[in-house]
């Protein structure tokens, strides 16, 4: 069944979240920036950027089709759709019902599907080798959250994302559950890495296209059309913490206003962490990645598996 | 004879060079290269009468010797038998006469432009065809000229099979100001302006080239310590490079916290080379007969303070930069140039030494102050991506104690001696040790004592080969990597 929030707060959330995301990347920008002995631009440098984006002329290729106008639409609405399926600290989701987490993985998969087509629709040589790359790496990288939220799906016995399901059951009082549940955390995490293009798997900062991944199929937008790619991006690596962060659901056994306070604090420990790998780690050869991403899904597999014996 | 032998930096009268008949000097030239001779410049003077007077000039690092010889071609339909099949070092240097005079290197297995660029145009219009390799499965990327980076232009056109490189071809000549052309026209300060600005990193390297073949031709010896002033600024321009590219190095694999260390310890360096002449990057510092700001005590001081802060700090961005598995993985088995392959397509500097050749001007030709003080040089065999890294880090320790031991043992300041009449009709060869390798600079006067032709050799015209030669069967995503442990210089290779 599925169950439309009616109260106003879900939306709220959104909203908070919507805003959130850029600040949340121009913080992990600053750490990086602290980290790295620079001073770094603002926290607030991403939203600058963005209204920029959004004031400036779309320029299209002569060569571009239909899809390069509608992929970065597609690629913002499927995220956007997704994030309302998130529980939002304490506020309840929007859309929720038994399997919604896979309508998760797979609105942010029809995103990724029309960036690649918009990156091949250009016919540009480094825009075909990026969409090439992030097809391959999603073969790898779709089996770490179904293995997670799977195997958290078939532990709790519920099967959606909502505050009361999912993330309502996990028993923080049995030591071999919280393993579990952190144990889960990392593989997400990984798997945030992957899907956000940050380091090691691919770098957010670089100039150079031979290497990159996700910066690479957007080269040709402008204007409107990149603001929409950016600001989804933005709004995706938040997705991916939070879905860390609600692992560690502590609004199960805090009150409201402690609870809050550790599900920032938990955000703001994942900026820090990714912040931290992102200055002190090289990435890796491309031909490695398929590797880091089995690991995480090993990783998965075993969690479960141990799971399943000792308990 | 068919050789004329010298060294650096001797003063050589043109009339008693050779001129040898095209064949026999073809076959002079391909004796001495199988004997294992290197080429130091290969170009055609201009002469009043018409036609080309061709110079040849090999170096033979084990004798510390040069050898010249020359031959005379017309100017429309002039040719001989290339030596490229057989000394692939040569290769450059033939398309570069092809190019400069149109004497036509005859076999040449792959004559093209050297710095044409795009603006290349065959007989019948068309543009130039890259190389290319067929197949379905093959495609082609072609990078540049304008870059995403603040870099300099060029082109890059790879093959690749999937992720894989087979095959890279590089067009460079965006860069080409005609250097070579507007020197012998301009005055005696514009000269050095232009000659500072062969390659905006290695200005002392060129100057100190140039500016020591102009004394030679001038009678002018330098003292002891001006000789000692100008190593402890080629050497500072060594450290502040090499700090300069393991950072982009570092920023390539996307390792930010030793690129952004590396990127202010070379601040503190070229800080350094500013307290005294004025310029981050020595631009006035070095002038013919000398050098234009002597050391003073005071920044002697500051010099040691601050070569003993970069040492401790770069001991400790070295560990981490080596010392951390992700970036290990990135470096090692990176971009292989062989030994073999080094010694073919003739690279020099730290690039060869990267690859176990062994070739250092400051050993093999010494000039200046290392005729007097030797500076420590290292060689490793794998010549990959991770040996070019960690030979500049050796280099930079190297660089620091060699400048720590010159300030030590600073002679005093002594007279000048007057200068000597210029030589007329004559040529020097002036080869330094840039921060890449082997610059050379060859210095023709005319019957009035004025400059009447220059060559300069940047080390990136050899080694820009080598770079194409180490991404093949590399991944394309690794090329940055590859294309930063050479980090070679643009305008340097298009003058």
């Amino acid at each position: 069944m599925v169950e439309f929030s009616t109260n106003p707060v879900s939306w709220l959330g959104f909203l908070l979240f919507a805003v959130g995301a850029p600040l949340w990347m121009g913080i992990v920008n600053k750490l990086k920036a602290r980290l790295s002995g620079r001073c770094g631009p603002s926290v607030f440098q991403t939203f600058y950027d963005l209204a920029r984006l959004a004031r400036k002329e779309t320029v299209y290729s002569r060569s571009a089709s239909f899809i390069t106008r509608l992929a970065p639409v597609i690629v913002w609405n499927t995220t956007a759709l997704a994030v309302l399926i998130l529980p939002i600290g304490p506020f309840p989701p929007a859309i929720s019902f038994s399997g919604d987490f896979i309508l998760l993985a797979y609105l942010l998969g029809t995103g990724r599907f029309f960036q690649i087509l918009a990156g091949l629709d250009v016919a540009s040589s480094f825009q075909g080798m990026g969409a090439s790359r992030e097809a391959r790496f999603a073969v790898f990288a779709e089996p770490i959250f179904f293995f997670t939220f799977g195997s958290l799906a078939l532990v709790t016995g519920h099967a959606s994302l909502s505050l009361q399901s999912i993330f309502k059951d996990i028993a923080w009082d049995q030591p071999f559950f919280a393993v579990f549940i952190v144990i889960s955390s990392i593989s997400i995490f990984f798997l945030m890495l992957a899907e956000c293009s940050r380091i090691p798997v691919d770098d957010p900062n670089t100039h150079l296209e031979l290497t990159m991944i996700h910066e690479v199929m957007i080269l040709d937008a402008s204007g409107f059309d990149l603001f929409l790619y950016q600001h989804a991006a933005s709004l995706k690596v938040l997705l991916y913490a939070l879905l860390v962060a609600s692992l560690l659901n502590p609004f199960s056994w805090l009150n409201l206003f402690d609870g809050t306070l550790f599900f920032i604090a938990s955000l703001g420990v994942i900026a820090v962490v990714l912040a931290l790998i992102e200055t002190l780690m090289a990435r890796f050869r491309l031909v490695l990645v398929p590797q880091f991403l089995l690991y995480a899904t090993i990783i998965g597999v075993l969690n479960i598996l141990i799971f399943t014996i000792s308990h | 004879m068919n050789w004329h032998s010298t060294k650096p930096l001797e003063v050589v009268d043109r009339a008693s060079v050779p001129v040898l008949e095209t064949d026999s000097w073809v076959v002079a030239i391909r004796e001495k290269l199988a004997e294992g001779a290197s080429p130091v410049a290969l170009f055609g003077e201009k002469e009043s009468a018409g036609g080309f007077r061709v110079w040849c000039i090999l170096g033979d690092a084990s004798e510390n010797h040069l050898f010249l010889t020359t031959a005379r071609m017309p100017e429309r339909g002039g040719r001989f038998a290339s030596l490229a099949r057989d000394f692939p070092a040569m290769s450059g240097f033939e398309c570069e006469l092809f190019e400069q005079t149109g004497i036509v290197p005859e076999g040449h297995p792959w004559l093209r432009p050297v710095r044409a660029g795009g603006a290349w145009r065959g007989k019948d219009g068309a543009p130039y065809a890259f190389y290319r390799v067929e197949g379905d499965e093959v495609h082609e990327v072609a990078v540049g000229p304008v870059h995403a980076g603040v870099i300099e232009p060029g082109h890059f056109r790879f093959q690749c099979h999937g992720e894989q490189i087979l095959h890279l071809e590089i067009g460079l000549g965006y860069q080409h100001r005609g250097v070579e052309a507007l020197l012998p026209r301009r005055n005696a300060v514009q000269r050095l302006i232009l000659v500072e600005s062969i390659a905006g990193d290695s200005v002392i390297a060129h100057a100190t080239a140039f500016c020591a073949g102009l004394e030679s031709l001038a009678g002018i010896s330098l003292s002891l310590r001006e000789h000692a002033v100008r190593g402890i600024a080629a050497e500072l321009e060594r450290i502040a490079m090499h700090l300069a590219s393991l950072g982009g190095i570092a920023t390539d694999i996307g390792f930010a916290l030793p690129a952004a260390a590396l990127g202010g310890l070379r601040t503190l360096v070229i800080n350094l080379t500013a307290a005294l002449c004025g310029s981050r990057f020595g631009r006035g510092w070095i002038v013919p007969g000398g050098v234009r700001f002597d050391v003073d005590d005071q920044w002697l001081g500051k010099a040691k303070e601050v070569l003993g802060t970069v040492r401790e700090k770069f001991a400790d961005v070295k560990a981490l930069l080596f010392g951390a598995a992700s970036a290990l993985a990135r470096f090692e088995d990176t971009g292989i140039v062989s030994v073999e392959a080094a010694r073919q397509i003739g690279m020099v500097g730290m690039a060869a030494r990267a690859s176990g050749v062994d070739r250092d001007v400051r050993i093999d030709f010494p000039y200046g102050i290392f005729r007097y003080a030797s500076i420590g040089s290292v060689m490793l065999e794998s010549g990959d991506a991770y040996a070019r890294a960690e030979i500049r880090a050796l280099e930079i320790s190297h660089s620091i104690d060699f400048i720590l031991e010159q300030i030590e043992n600073l002679p005093p300041a002594k007279q000048k001696g007057a200068a000597g009449g210029v030589s007329k009709e004559a040529l020097v060869v002036s080869m330094t040790e840039g921060h890449r390798g082997e610059i050379a600079h060859v210095l023709l006067t005319g019957a009035n004592g004025e400059l009447s032709a220059v060559k300069i050799k940047d080390p990136s015209f050899h080694n820009w080969q080598g770079l194409a030669v180490a991404v093949r069967e590399n991944g394309i995503s690794d090329f940055p990597l590859c294309n930063k442990s050479f980090d070679l210089s643009y305008s340097g290779h298009d003058l």
